[in-house]
């Protein structure tokens, strides 16, 4: 190991420029890897907090099942309360907390409306860190997520004024690092006359039938696809999403996500792996005669192989530590500046870590693979009567 | 005295094209455990080449080749390199040393490549004392003058304690007077420590101090006479 160092330190600025090489392929990777993890862990949440129920919009609504354009009235909910295998079904109204504010890259602010009596538990898992969750028959309080309460400064006690109107905090949740963190809850009828504020002309439904959607949930989710369908073909003109279709949605997201990170390992594939594929032929051609010594003295095949790929593997380990450590750097400044806003577009793991780790150790030793084996079959005569 | 270097009928052909260059010609050859030859020939008269065969760095093409007592004919790559590493010692014209390695880690060299060895150091270091470099031990090569390095590579040569030293024109890069004194110290392990060499070498008065001269010419042998050494 220690004549490993000593043979890529021979050549301290080839040395640095294929380390060089490696280092912006994995901080790419880092950096793109952070992004899609906190992207991981939203979708993965995301999917947590969605799965356990049907959601039921009005037919003509947008896609999607955050804030619908069109509001579906609650006198469906007691018929669909009525199909059989479903446990309860509850009328909840989302809406965008500030309609300005359009999610950019982050989940959007938003503000759900519930019937605390049907919505919460067991079905839907929310933990408060202070204060407590919203009870049936109250008005003008508010349960908030972790960011919400970190971006606003706000603590059980104090008003949120949201849609220009005061609520008061009685509970922030727990973080859960995905959707909650960024919902204010607040009692259905609340969020009803928001509704009808903002766009007043819209709907010739009494206030209090206002909901953006129904959500059911069923005795046993396994037969969700069932009573989906059901949902259909009871009622008109809705639309039923199972938490199958939900699971789908938020997968979709990912995957772009994913592709950037096959995209930047591709590039750290071709530039690393190509720099060092291209430093150990030449530092093979350079030290042709000292591997005609070492075989020369009995030095097996196997041996020769081995101290070649040490080298490459040790280049692309090297590279690999700089890449995360630059790569990590870049993302705690990033976080920090933004932190600010309650929303952290990366997040470091020790998974993403040690991947990046491996993913350029084994690019350095495979890249080694070529130059070894030319180093290892060199015929020994040949190899001792070489110039240089 | 058994032979310890047994070649029967030993060739090796080069085809180049269509031509062929019988560097090694059919020759046979025992040495004696203990011996200090010379092999003298012409340039392209084969004697390097007959050496690496001897080494074990070449295959034959043909004959038989017995070293120590274990024929090498229709051995493996491994087990080629086994040989060298347990009963050959190289000593080469330029040296060879590594060059990034210290004169110690040249010396250890060959026993890194087989089964651990505790004493390794230890006799390591007692061969570089017996060179008269105890004190240059953690040199590089580049520190070190032609003399010393060719000294660093005979200790290297006896570290695996071979069957034989083959040495390939061992004196050509130096001075006279370094010369001399290589080949006191050849001559000396030879005779105190009994070790088995052969040089290669085109120089006569090299020659003149073994007891033993094998003459090449066109890959056979014209002449082989021993020299009767005054008995002490």
């Amino acid at each position: 190991m220690s004549e490993a160092i000593g043979n890529i330190w021979r050549r301290p600025l080839r040395t640095a420029l294929t380390i060089g090489g490696i280092v912006i392929g994995v901080f790419a990777l880092t950096v793109m890897g952070a992004l899609a993890e906190k992207l991981n862990v939203l979708v993965d949440g995301g999917d947590e907090y969605f799965r356990t129920r049907i959601f039921v919009f009005d037919a003509g609504a947008a896609s999607g099942f955050q804030a619908s354009s069109r509001p579906i009235t609650r006198d469906i909910v007691e018929r669909i309360d009525a199909l059989p295998g479903v446990d309860r079904a509850t009328p909840v109204l989302q809406t965008l907390l500030d309609p300005e504010q359009v999610g950019g890259f982050d989940i959007p602010e938003l503000l759900t409306g519930i019937e605390p009596e049907t919505w919460y538990h067991p079905s839907v898992d929310l933990r408060v860190d202070a204060g407590r969750l919203l009870e049936p028959g109250e008005r003008g309080v508010t349960v908030i997520g972790a960011d919400l309460a970190e971006r606003y400064g706000l603590r059980v006690g104090d008003t949120f004024t949201m849609r220009e109107r005061p609520f008061e905090v009685i509970g922030v949740l727990e973080r859960t690092l995905t959707f909650p963190d960024k919902i204010a809850y607040v009692p259905l009828r609340d969020a009803q006359e928001i509704y009808v504020q903002s766009v007043p002309e819209a709907f010739e439904e009494r206030t209090d039938e206002l909901a953006t959607q129904i959500e059911v949930f069923p005795d046993d989710l396994a037969d969700a696809d069932a009573i989906a369908a059901a949902i259909t073909d009871e009622i008109d003109r809705v639309r039923a999403v199972t938490p199958d279709e939900v699971g789908e949605q938020i997968g979709q997201a990912t995957i772009v996500f994913n592709l950037i990170i096959v995209g930047a390992s591709v590039i750290a594939v071709i530039v690393g792996g190509l720099s060092v594929v291209n430093t150990m032929v030449m530092s093979v051609t350079e030290r042709v005669r000292e591997i005609g010594i070492k075989k020369a003295v009995g030095a097996p095949t196997g041996a020769i192989l081995r101290e070649f790929l040490a080298e490459a593997t040790l280049l692309g380990a090297i590279g690999g530590v700089i890449g995360i450590g630059a790569g990590a750097a870049l993302v705690l400044v990033l976080n920090a500046q933004t932190a600010g806003s309650g929303t952290t577009v990366f997040l470091l793991t020790p998974v993403l870590l040690l991947r990046s780790f491996l993913f350029a150790t084994i690019l350095g030793a495979l890249a080694g693979i070529y130059p070894a084996l030319r180093a290892a079959r060199l015929d020994p005569v040949a190899a001792l009567r070489s110039a240089g | 005295m058994m032979p310890i270097l047994v070649a029967r009928d030993l060739s090796k052909v080069y085809r180049r094209g269509s031509s062929e260059v019988r560097a090694v010609d059919g020759i046979s050859l025992d040495v004696e455990a203990g011996e200090l030859m010379a092999i003298m020939g012409r340039s392209g008269s084969g004697k390097t080449t007959l050496l690496d065969l001897l080494g074990c760095l070449l295959r034959p093409t043909s004959g038989e080749l017995e070293i120590d007592g274990r024929s090498v004919i229709g051995a493996s790559d491994g087990e080629l390199a086994a040989i060298r590493r347990e009963r050959v010692g190289f000593i080469f014209q330029e040296f060879n040393l590594i060059p990034t390695l210290t004169a110690i880690e040249n010396v250890l060299l060959p026993l890194r490549y087989g089964p651990r060895r505790p004493d390794g150091l230890g006799r390591a270091s007692e061969l570089l004392g017996l060179v008269g470099l105890a004190e240059r031990a953690s040199h590089r090569p580049s520190e070190l003058s032609g003399g010393e390095q060719q000294r660093v590579a005979i200790a290297r040569a006896l570290v695996n304690e071979p069957a034989v030293v083959l040495a390939d024109e061992p004196t050509g890069e130096l001075d006279s007077t370094t010369s001399e004194e290589l080949m006191a110290m050849l001559t000396g392990l030879n005779r105190d420590r009994g070790v088995t060499i052969i040089i290669v070498t085109h120089d006569p008065g090299i020659a003149d101090q073994t007891d033993r001269v094998v003459r090449l010419s066109d890959g056979r042998v014209i002449a082989d006479s021993r020299v009767a050494q005054p008995v002490v």
